[in-house]
């Protein structure tokens, strides 16, 4: 898979991390988690079905491969954009490897969202909209979290999950289609929360 | 209604964002407070401490749905040259035939599909790593008719 060619940002302009002292790089990462952990740990929640224990350790993991990776960053790609697309392949690898287990049955601990695990909003509306994600293909979930929950934009989007604009246009088209046939009665109820999708985007 | 923050975006409809919206309201964890943050970071110290990474650690994973699929290809291999090497001299007379019930014992014993190994190699060979991959796995997945 071949890094996108968008620019570094947040952490220092466009420039490639090579040669870069321990301590810089140290430093660059604490501050990649500063910047980005909350959403990453968002992001990873959203991308696994709701489940709090699972959305931490897909988030650290990917923190953890992104330091590994960091000092062969080619700053090719912006870094945001190359740490969620790590993010986003952690939480595709974690839902594999949670499917191949519930498959094999009794090989390992099956994993299930938590429903005790805080969150907002209301535990029954919360769970049809992760069945509803469930159905969705890999594609078009990864989709419509990063656009419509996490406020990317379409490029991001692409450059985050190597896929040509169109296609990811396309992918968000079907997914909003198929989530609003199943989730109709969301636009019948009775006003959102203030402030509205404001508090989706960081 | 078009997203101004968001202009490659495909066009919404007033309806569409207050849908999203809800989704986005309903579908979220609470943010982490201050400790919450200060024991994530902790966490992810601690998992950076403890976890060195080897090429082979990498590989643990998969092993452990490998290596007993390995064994039983091994074992049936082993049985198949057995049955194949020319007959010792003291047994020129046998028949050349090896007998069918151990030459079928390779697919049967073997456990895996294919798409059991897309989800363990999935990753590796999408990340073009296929040098992490073990040397004999173009053996392995012929033998499990993987394209």
């Amino acid at each position: 898979m071949g890094a996108s060619s968008v620019r570094v940002d947040g952490l220092g302009g466009a420039e490639a991390l090579d040669g870069l002292e321990a301590g810089e790089l140290e430093a660059r990462f604490t501050a990649l988690v500063a910047s980005h952990g909350e959403r990453a740990r968002r992001l990873a929640w959203r991308l696994v079905g709701g489940d709090a224990a699972a959305a931490e350790d897909v988030a650290q993991e990917a923190f953890l491969r992104a330091y590994r990776s960091l000092p062969r960053f080619r700053g090719e790609a912006a870094l945001s954009t190359w740490f969620y697309r790590i993010v986003v392949r952690q939480a595709a690898s974690h839902r594999r490897w949670r499917g191949l287990r519930e498959r094999m049955g009794g090989w390992g601990d099956p994993e299930s969202p938590d429903p005790a695990a805080p969150a907002a909003g209301d535990p029954a509306l919360r769970r049809r909209i992760a069945v509803a994600l469930e159905r969705l293909t890999r594609r078009q979930r990864e989709v419509f979290v990063l656009i419509h929950l996490e406020g990317f934009t379409v490029r991001e989007t692409a450059a985050a999950l190597g896929r040509p604009e169109g296609t990811v246009k396309s992918h968000l088209h079907r997914a909003l289609v198929r989530l609003r046939a199943e989730l109709s009665d969301l636009g019948d109820r009775e006003g959102p929360r203030p402030g509205g999708r404001e508090g989706g985007r960081s | 209604m078009s997203d101004p923050r968001n202009p490659g975006a495909p066009s919404r409809r007033d309806d569409d964002a207050l849908w999203i919206a809800r989704v986005d309201d309903a579908f979220r964890p609470e943010p982490l407070d201050e400790s919450g943050r200060a024991r994530f970071a902790a966490r992810l110290r601690e998992r950076m401490e403890t976890r060195r990474p080897t090429p082979l650690a990498r590989l643990a994973p998969a092993a452990m749905v490998l290596a007993p699929a390995a064994t039983a290809l091994a074992l049936a291999a082993a049985v198949g040259w057995a049955l194949r090497a020319p007959a010792p001299q003291v047994r020129a007379a046998a028949p050349e035939a090896p007998a069918p019930q151990a030459r079928a014992a390779a697919p049967a014993d073997a456990q895996l599909t294919a798409w059991e190994w897309e989800v363990l190699l999935g990753d590796t060979l999408d990340a073009g790593r296929d040098e992490d991959l073990p040397e004999d796995y173009a053996a392995i997945a012929a033998a499990f008719r993987i394209p």
